[in-house]
């Protein structure tokens, strides 16, 4: 008897998770999921946000149900985010998508999850040696150049500058080498005095750029590849906008204020609509079996907009109509 | 008289901590001079080393009252981050006033420190694993409150001083701590339960009650420490004080508060406090590469206890007679 509801369970747990198929309204039903590197970095939110509003309007508009799995670690901690992305293989779920916390443990994940057919792609952050069928987000080289270029414009080409990343992910490594490449292909004088990681600890980045500005004078400005220190009030409390600049990626509300007080001379504002819109779309592609467009490596990439001080108002204003108030 | 004074202040760990701290800011003084020419200990560093400190400080105040009982509280980072949510959602989401808010967030501190007490007093649970369920606990219920940072407006004057005062919040805690440890005869049972919880026992002290009313202080701290980091970079997060529980407990390991209890001061975790973030200012105005940072921070740490240690057992006077 145990045996025969145990057969029966395993039979049950595993037609029911066979996606996509009909719900219970007859319509095809999708189950994607979207994992962020950690539930608790806030930036991921607008990409949730974007998920959830284009599953509702692609859903309205093809007669279908979409479902929005949102899973993550609570901490950066890619073994943790390899067995959720397992875990979701092995429910069977329409498409997944993954911002890789660390390139080469979810490579094993995503291939397990690919080889199950699921479709997998990336977003944010990618693993592009695994077998992801596309990747959408910021192209990080980029993202360290149009920084670097940006700062070195604000020095007028020569000066010593500060690196804050947040950790080893792929895409902040990525984005401090596309710094370095910068200042080396085009400004020969700038240089990179040294990358400090604050482990994604607002608290630790606020304190390390006072305490290397206070022991080091050399330093013209910093570049933040990420917005740590800018998230809240009094990050840039010792930064002196005459003597020393700054800039910074990310532009969500929180950052704004740096741009008014002159404090930060320029947001870099990543696609995040684009992180939560595009997985949804493409994972839809990829589940009805449709091609997906994309250029060298199975990318697609992100805009990039650079605010400053004289564009506030209408990023707010476009911010606004997407996310609202 | 004064000698024997002077020969016992030597011989506290407090003295030892104080006197690496003091050492600290001299050479980095000395850095600042030789790299930038101007001093260290003339400028705003030594206010700002004194702010940064205060919050690992205000929640040591707790945790050395645990661990001065034997005990240890791992949750500590996680309850800091509970009051920062807690406080943005009843402050802004509800609209609760400045004062109910502050109470009702340190109510929620102190209650989640209680169970843990309970847990460990009653239950008989090992103080790692009770705290650490909480650890996980605290930010679980901090997520289910909000998944998003949430800005707090410093616009009542209650806020605004916790925001920009948190050494002085320091400074009142540890001074309430260190006068109800020192003077009450409660104090004195802290100390007799984490030297021998037995014989505390056998003498008739409540030892559950006790431990269920430290863990509940050790809440209260954290939570303040929670609310006072909040209101200082305006916003409430579930990430918030995340791995500072592991700073918290090396405060106090630096300010000599022994971790087989019975032995130790709040004024020692408070030195310890501070003496810990001024070794990464150090470490960065001696031009330490950011990379080997992490591993000299962590060096330096079990070398300054080690040496504690050693001075303590008086080592170094037996080398000394030896010598000679």
């Amino acid at each position: 008897m145990m045996r025969f509801v145990g057969a029966l369970v395993l039979v049950v747990l595993a037609t029911t998770g066979c996606d996509p198929g009909p719900s219970a309204s007859g319509k095809k039903k999708y189950r994607f999921a979207l994992i962020p590197k950690t539930l608790t970095n806030e930036v991921f939110n607008y990409g949730k946000t974007a998920a959830e509003a284009t599953a509702k309007d692609l859903a309205a508009k093809e007669n279908c149900d979409i479902e929005i799995l949102w899973q993550a670690p609570t901490a950066a901690d890619p073994a943790k985010q390899a067995s959720i992305l397992q875990n979701l293989a092995d429910q069977k779920v329409s498409g997944i998508s993954v911002s890789v916390e660390e390139a080469n443990t979810l490579k094993g994940a995503i291939d397990y999850a690919v080889e199950k057919g699921i479709p997998v792609m990336t977003f944010d952050s990618d693993s592009a040696q695994s077998k992801r069928k596309a990747f959408f987000g910021t192209n990080d080289l980029e993202c360290g150049e149009k920084l670097a270029h940006f700062m070195a414009q604000l020095l007028g080409g020569k000066g010593k500058v500060m690196v804050q990343s947040g950790s080893e992910a792929p895409n902040l490594q990525d984005r401090v080498k596309g710094v370095r490449d910068c200042f080396a292909q085009h400004f020969p004088g700038m240089s990179v005095i040294d990358v400090v990681k604050c482990n994604d600890d607002q608290k630790k980045a606020v304190e390390q750029i006072a305490q290397y500005s206070q022991s080091n004078k050399e330093i013209q400005g910093w570049i933040l590849v990420g917005g740590w220190a800018v998230f809240g009030d009094h990050g840039l409390d010792t930064i002196d906008p005459a003597k020393v600049k700054v800039v910074s990626c990310d532009a969500v509300p929180q950052t704004w204020q740096y741009l008014q007080s002159g404090k930060c001379q320029m947001l870099l504002g990543q696609d995040l609509w684009g992180w939560g819109a595009q997985s949804v779309r493409i994972l839809k592609d990829l589940a009805d079996g449709k091609p997906v467009t994309t250029g060298p490596g199975g990318r697609v990439n992100g805009a990039l907009e650079e605010v400053t001080k004289d564009t506030l108002d209408a990023f707010k204003k476009q911010w606004a109509e997407r996310f609202g108030k | 008289m004064a000698p024997r004074m002077g020969l016992r202040f030597w011989k506290t760990r407090e003295f030892g901590t104080a006197s690496v701290l003091v050492a600290m800011l001299v050479a980095c003084d000395i850095a600042a001079r030789t790299r930038t020419g101007s001093s260290y200990l003339l400028s705003d560093s030594v206010l700002r080393l004194f702010q940064e400190s205060s919050f690992i400080g205000i929640a040591a105040v707790g945790a050395c009252a645990v661990i001065l009982s034997g005990g240890v509280d791992l949750s500590s980072g996680s309850v800091m981050g509970l009051a920062s949510v807690t406080l943005a959602v009843i402050s802004t989401r509800l609209g609760w006033p400045a004062v109910p808010a502050v109470a009702g967030t340190l109510a929620a501190g102190t209650l989640v420190g209680l169970v843990n007490g309970l847990l460990v007093g009653y239950g008989k649970l090992p103080p790692f694993i009770a705290t650490l369920g909480f650890y996980s606990i605290a930010r679980g219920l901090s997520f289910m409150l909000s998944d998003r940072r949430l800005s707090i407006p410093r616009e009542s004057a209650l806020f605004d001083v916790l925001g920009r005062y948190s050494f002085w919040t320091m400074i009142v805690v540890g001074a309430a701590a260190a006068v109800v440890l020192a003077r009450f005869s409660w104090g004195r049972y802290v100390y007799a339960v984490g030297g021998n919880e037995e014989a505390a026992r056998y003498s008739g002290l409540r030892v559950a009650a006790i431990k269920s009313g430290l863990y509940a202080g050790a809440g209260f701290c954290s939570a303040l420490a929670g609310i006072s980091l909040a209101l200082r970079y305006g916003s409430g997060y579930v990430d918030l004080g995340r791995g500072y529980e592991l700073q918290i407990i090396a405060a106090c390991a630096i300010g000599g508060v022994s971790f087989s209890g019975g032995e130790g001061s709040v004024l020692g975790a408070l030195l310890g406090a501070i003496t810990l973030q001024q070794l990464q200012t150090l470490l960065i105005f001696l031009g330490v590469e950011a990379d080997r940072i992490e591993i000299a921070y962590g060096s330096a740490i079990i070398l300054a206890v080690g040496l504690d240690m050693l001075r303590h057992k008086n080592v170094f006077s037996g080398w000394l007679r030896r010598a000679r």
